[in-house]
């Protein structure tokens, strides 16, 4: 008897954690870019969003505008050529670091930045051809998002 | 007698046909970067601090009836003379058709086509030899003269090798491309001949061109590696004295990640009698490079158009 309630307890303890594991990994994250945090036209703004949407819901959470955790993210050009032709072609290099914040709290729980490079006819195609480049599945941003999961 | 004659005429056919079969230079005419800048059609962009102002040709010629008309009479005159041009604005469109159907085009399982950025930056208006046009008006009361200045400008040497230069004769037509037409006409012969005796010395001493090395930063080799005694860009340099026409060429920079040649006379055509470019003749340097003793074994080759090729060592 004592054995099977023993064995009923851990059971019960097991799937208390696995529980417990399920919704880390399910915890609604937001996504947020503020409209001063960097200067970047507005339709590359729109595709930093998505791109962050996509790291978000790619590596096992959830995206969620009212959510008290949120990601976001600033971004840094780092080289940027112009060639003049026809046409005209900008180069950009640019860091995107991405944070995962508990707006509660004002606390940053973690960070990761991405180098990527990206070409267009204007600035727009060359930033969102710079985000693009930006795979959700990678290895850096995938842990980034895992450690940020289990930390809040 | 009628034997000498036949040979004679045997060779002069064999060789205008061979020289027909040659690469000949494209070329292109664009308004110079002064004029566009005149004329207010230029974009500026904030380069991180610095103002970088560039040409947006697009704008000239959808909105400039004198730029049109200047470039379609610059086309007719030259084709007269035997030198038929591309057209910037045709050009232009293409560029922009090709990329939105290469855009909009998937395989039958979803994929797409791949372009890598640096394809991505080159697919701009190029030609062999750019007709580089920059005018004004100068105006005597009612009389009107036209001042001029053409340049035709290797895109690879950066060499000019046809220009002129001058003001036209006061006139009461208003029309630009008359007056053009009026101040050109006269020299344009003297120009064509120019550019005919750049293509002369081509046939004559090889085509020039100009060839790059560079190292990628993974490459466990670099220009001063060490091959029996020799460093990698001796050996190239020593590749380059042996295979150029008459050994003529220029290295104007070296260093452990560079190496810049530039004057490059290469033979027109190879040894199976093919048409040869800058492309083609790296491409041997780089079989060289690659074959024992030197073994290295990746070798990036960017064609860059007729005259212009850049090696990248280490990697693909």
């Amino acid at each position: 008897m004592k054995k099977i309630a023993l064995l009923l307890f851990s059971l019960f303890s097991l799937m208390g954690i696995c529980a417990q594991n399920y919704s880390s990994s399910k915890i609604p994250i937001g996504v947020f870019v503020s409209e001063d945090a960097e200067v970047i036209p507005p339709i590359a703004h729109a595709a930093l969003i998505n791109k962050m949407r996509q790291i978000v819901t790619a590596n096992g959470l959830g995206a969620n505008n009212q959510a008290q955790f949120f990601i976001t993210g600033l971004v840094n050009v780092t080289d940027r050529e112009i060639i003049g032709g026809a046409p005209t072609k900008i180069i950009q290099k640019i860091d995107v670091t991405f944070y995962i914040v508990d707006a509660a709290t004002d606390k940053i729980f973690d960070t990761e930045t991405v180098s990527t490079r990206g070409v267009g006819e204007n600035e727009n195609k060359a930033y969102i051809s710079a985000l693009k480049a930006i795979q959700p599945t990678n290895a850096n941003l995938k842990n980034f998002v895992i450690r940020s999961g289990g930390k809040s | 007698m009628k034997k000498l004659f036949l040979t004679i005429g045997c060779l002069f056919f064999m060789a205008n046909h061979l020289f027909a079969q040659a690469k000949r230079p494209t070329i292109m005419v664009v308004p110079s970067d002064a004029w566009c800048n005149a004329n207010g059609y230029v974009i500026t962009y904030d380069n991180q601090g610095t103002s970088v102002t560039v040409p947006d040709y697009v704008a000239a010629l959808q909105n400039d009836m004198d730029l049109m008309q200047v470039i379609s009479k610059l086309n007719d005159l030259m084709a007269d003379r035997g030198f038929p041009l591309q057209n910037l604005e045709s050009t232009i469109k293409s560029i922009n058709q090709s990329q939105a159907e290469m855009s909009m085009l998937q395989s039958k399982q979803g994929g797409e086509v791949q372009t890598t950025l640096y394809e991505q930056v080159r697919q701009r208006a190029k030609a062999d030899i750019i007709m580089q046009i920059t005018w004004d008006i100068v105006t005597q009361g009612p009389r009107k003269s036209i001042r001029y200045n053409l340049q035709g400008l290797d895109s690879y040497t950066n060499k000019q090798v046809a220009g002129d230069s001058g003001v036209g004769e006061p006139s009461f037509a208003a029309a630009v491309p008359v007056l053009l037409e009026e101040a050109i006409y006269s020299h344009m012969d003297n120009f064509c001949d120019r550019l005919q005796a750049h293509f002369d010395d081509m046939f004559a001493n090889g085509r020039e061109v100009a060839i790059t090395l560079q190292v990628f930063d993974t490459s466990e080799y670099d220009l001063e590696s060490d091959f029996d005694g020799y460093e990698l860009c001796e050996i190239i340099d020593n590749w380059f004295a042996d295979n150029t026409v008459n050994h003529r060429y220029n290295l104007v920079e070296q260093s452990e990640n560079m190496m810049v040649f530039e004057q490059v006379r290469i033979p027109l055509y190879d040894e199976r009698e093919r048409p040869m470019d800058a492309n083609r003749f790296a491409r041997n340097l780089v079989r060289y490079l690659r074959a024992d003793p030197y073994a290295i074994p990746a070798i990036k080759v960017l064609n860059q158009g007729l005259g212009k090729v850049v090696l990248i060592i280490g990697d693909k």
